[in-house]
């Protein structure tokens, strides 16, 4: 996550970093690249988590939509079992709505 | 009566062996019991690597992973190993390298560790990588210093090792085995 914000930051910093924690991981700027302060990266890190836990619906509906076979049979087949496909996934959209 | 010469080396102990030992030449002119370690593990040193590290340099950096050794004669071998999880952003090629530093003096590298040359890693799994090499050039019996370095080759942006941290162990390996 913390290298993922200074890239969102940066996309071209050359940088390691050791240590999964922002306050207390060491960071290396490497290739000239321009240090980012821990504060503007801990702020990006935060934008990061905000957008992955808005995006949490997209995982769980993934968990329980049919899958790409069923689909492509649906189609094909179309009449009731499309209308059943479509009623599951209709489903599974109200069971993790979209916030 | 003949005369035969066992060969030009004095002998200058009269100590017994203890187990395992060989007689044998330690200079052009002397000889002595010595321990039989030819090929057999003298000493091994295990550290282990849990703190997690990412690049996105295209040149050689420093990973974290590393061992240290100090080895009881300076024409042993020293077969190093290691193993952690790898995973990288975008399909990344990496470079996996072994740098050394003998007696504190730097370090520089050693060699590039199989599979380490375009080494592809799946963007979204974690690969258990690998790596071996024997360290016959350092003649010393000084403290070795070894490192894992690494860096992107390209394609992608970020290469990652033991990405979870606390919850993965990577492990470098040191072992000395006698001449």
């Amino acid at each position: 996550m913390i290298i993922e914000a200074i890239l969102k930051i940066n996309p071209n910093a050359k940088v390691s970093v050791r240590g999964n924690d922002i306050n207390t991981c060491e960071i290396q700027w490497h290739e000239g690249t321009t240090p980012i302060p821990k504060a503007d990266i801990e702020t990006k890190m935060s934008e990061l988590q905000a957008d992955y836990d808005a995006k949490q619906y997209q995982r769980d509906r993934l968990t329980e939509y049919p899958n790409h076979n069923d689909c492509i049979h649906a189609l094909l087949d179309g009449g009731d079992t499309l209308t059943e496909l479509q009623a599951k996934r209709q489903a599974t959209k109200l069971k993790f709505p979209k916030p | 009566m003949a005369i035969t010469t066992l060969n030009n080396r004095s002998i200058n102990r009269s100590d017994t062996a203890s187990a395992d030992q060989v007689w044998t030449a330690t200079s052009a002119t002397a000889s002595d019991f010595q321990a039989a370690s030819s090929g057999k593990l003298l000493q091994f040193v295990n550290q282990e690597e849990q703190t997690a590290f990412s690049t996105t340099s295209s040149s050689a950096v420093d990973s974290g992973v590393n061992v240290s050794i100090t080895p009881t004669a300076s024409d042993s071998k020293i077969l190093l190993t290691t193993n952690f999880t790898a995973r990288t952003a975008g399909n990344t090629y990496s470079s996996f390298y072994i740098y050394r530093q003998i007696d504190g003096g730097g370090y520089s590298e050693l060699e590039r560790l199989e599979g380490g040359w375009h080494y592809y890693i799946d963007e979204d799994t974690s690969t258990s990588f690998v790596g071996k090499k024997v360290d016959t050039t350092h003649n010393t019996t000084n403290q070795i210093d070894y490192k894992i370095y690494c860096h992107v080759q390209g394609g992608g942006s970020t290469l990652s090792l033991l990405p979870d941290g606390t919850n993965e162990l990577g492990n470098f390996s040191a072992m000395e085995i006698g001449a």
